[in-house]
């Protein structure tokens, strides 16, 4: 198991680095000089766009600027906000909290709702529930997740008044987001865990556990649903990163705090080190959780960790 | 599938049609009317401006509807280009590839797309090519495996010993055994470019008010939701109707081309 966790580290190496000279060369695919870009519609003398491209570290030779670059990045220095001038770490590291809290508090709703629904339709093959269950699964997916976010808004804010419509502090401003964004991952975990059932089921080990007499819940939970379970826990890993660049939407819905609404502000002011800082934080995120469901996929089939 | 052929067919001939349909202009302003409920006279309703929301929802259709297949095109052009040269050349080719659609699918494709409109710029013609740019590592997958397993059969080897050259090979032989894993892939990936089309619409980063775009509507309609759900309501069924057939469109073509993946 060690081995495989070492190894898949490893295999993360490279990526980072890839991904660390895509996002650094972010600034340098402007078309014309990024200095300008980022200064247009502000007068500014020559000395202030000499001295932006210094603190840019624009000046140097490319391979330079990336070595600069990439050394303060690893060392939490991602630069400065151009308009804040704050530090673009401390922009992010005050922002993540309200991302991540939504993110696994969808993944939760995704996971809950995924897997009963999944259930329930595989139980009950072939019947209206079946086939409710699994048009919830084609609208889940089909349906756009910041027009649900407002339908949702004006159902249990404006109309009932059971939550409050925006915000991010305390859990009943998390309610709506969550479920939100939860759903749309509900879907392709209830067809995963629908399908992985109907193969379970019909397994020999199953119809030996109804043989010895055991009641039908204990054989579904504690037999059948344990081995649908496994790629679902790969599935979530997944899901996560990309349940976090979905905040992006999902923040901008709700007005809530967190660093897809930085992202999407930083973009529209043209703030190139907070978007790079941004986008270059999301992905490690992202490589990350890919990492950990891979080794939590390994730890629970070992036949997975054979190259 | 017929239930999203039937869809993706009325909607594009809505589209098509929307210009002759729509009972007014979709940017005419008429404070008097504003935020009026669904009647006779709007059957849809009217926004905070007066403006028609049927109108608008008809005319809007024709770019939401767009982004999808036109970024798909960018997406299927550049993956077929990788994909083949990956897959058939092989080698040091493939590997430099394959390494860069590693990194490419290092980044959810949301976050790649924005990445994208944070170089090119804010509008819809860049959020177009930002969506067609995050969906090249898919395609060129997929070419790449296809075009592995298809070089491998006997008519590809013999046209090769024949001394066919390798363009030839690939368009005759290679290109029309791909065609069916690609075309399904299509069909979803266009259901994705048009959900993330005008969810980035709706942030504000593709097409600018007033054009009616279904995105750039529901993000309107969200200062009014306690006063006029229909602001929202039509322009959101639109794009899930929109993703919905295209949907069932690839699910019925996967059926249809791939019956080992029926369930």
């Amino acid at each position: 198991m060690l081995k495989f966790v070492v190894l898949r580290l490893g295999s993360m190496v490279p990526l980072l680095f890839g991904v660390s000279v895509a996002v650094f060369f972010m600034v340098h695919l402007l078309p014309g000089d990024p200095v300008l870009i980022i200064l247009s519609g502000s007068d500014v003398t020559p000395k202030q766009i000499e001295q932006l491209r210094h603190e840019l570290g624009l000046d140097l030779p490319i391979h330079q600027q990336y070595v600069h670059w990439v050394t303060k990045a690893l060392h939490g220095d991602l630069g400065r906000s151009i308009h804040t001038r704050r530090p673009v770490l401390q922009a992010i590291v005050e922002q993540v909290g309200a991302t991540l809290q939504l993110a696994f508090a969808a993944l939760g709703v995704a996971v809950v709702a995924g897997v009963l629904i999944g259930t329930l339709a595989a139980l009950r093959h072939n019947t209206w529930i079946d086939a409710a269950s699994m048009a919830f699964a084609a609208f889940g997916i089909s349906i756009p997740h910041f027009w649900l976010g407002l339908l949702l808004l004006f159902v249990f804010s404006f109309t009932l008044g059971w939550v409050p419509a925006t915000g991010t502090e305390g859990l009943k401003r998390l309610v709506l987001p969550a479920v939100t964004l939860g759903l749309m991952y509900a879907a392709v975990i209830a067809r995963l865990v629908r399908s992985g059932l109907l193969e379970v089921i019909r397994q020999d080990y199953i119809r030996t556990a109804r043989a010895k007499g055991l009641a039908e819940p204990r054989v579904i939970f504690g037999h059948a649903l344990k081995n649908c379970l496994i790629p679902v826990v790969t599935i979530v890993g997944l899901q996560f990163g990309h349940a976090m660049a979905n905040t992006v939407i999902i923040e901008t819905v709700f007005s809530r705090q967190g660093i897809g609404r930085l992202a999407i502000t930083a973009i529209l002011e043209k703030d190139f080190p907070v978007t790079q800082g941004v986008i270059l934080f999301m992905s490690v995120m992202y490589l990350a959780a890919n990492m950990l469901a891979d080794v939590a996929y390994a730890y629970l089939d070992p036949r997975s960790r054979e190259p | 599938m017929v239930v999203g052929l039937v869809l993706v067919a009325g909607l594009v001939v809505i589209a098509l049609g929307a210009g002759v349909l729509a009972p007014y202009s979709p940017i005419k302003v008429d404070p008097l009317a504003a935020l009026q409920a669904p009647s006779t006279t709007h059957i849809m309703g009217t926004d905070q401006y007066g403006r028609d929301i049927l109108s608008r929802v008809l005319l809007g259709s024709r770019l939401t509807l767009m982004v999808g297949p036109a970024a798909i095109a960018i997406s299927l052009f550049f993956g077929l280009l990788a994909g083949v040269a990956a897959g058939y050349v092989g080698g040091r080719v493939d590997t430099v590839l394959m390494r860069l659609v590693d990194v490419m699918l290092a980044f959810p494709g949301v976050l790649l797309a924005l990445g994208a409109i944070a170089v090119l710029g804010v509008g819809l013609m860049n959020v177009t090519i930002a969506i067609g740019i995050a969906y090249v590592p898919n395609f060129t997958r997929l070419i790449r495996a296809t075009v592995l397993s298809t070089k491998q059969n006997l008519y590809v080897e013999a046209s090769r010993a024949m001394g066919a050259p390798a363009l030839y090979v690939v368009a005759r032989h290679v290109l029309p055994n791909i065609m069916a894993p690609v075309l399904v892939l299509t069909s979803s990936a266009i259901a994705w470019a048009i959900l993330t089309g005008a969810a980035l619409n709706f942030l504000g980063l593709g097409t600018q008010p007033p054009t009616p775009e279904w995105g750039v509507d529901l993000s309107e309609g969200r200062s009014y939701l306690g006063a006029a759900w229909w602001m929202t309501t039509f322009p959101g069924v639109g794009i899930m109707l929109a993703v919905l057939g295209t949907n069932l469109l690839g699910d019925g073509l996967r059926d249809v081309l791939d019956p080992r993946l029926k369930e």
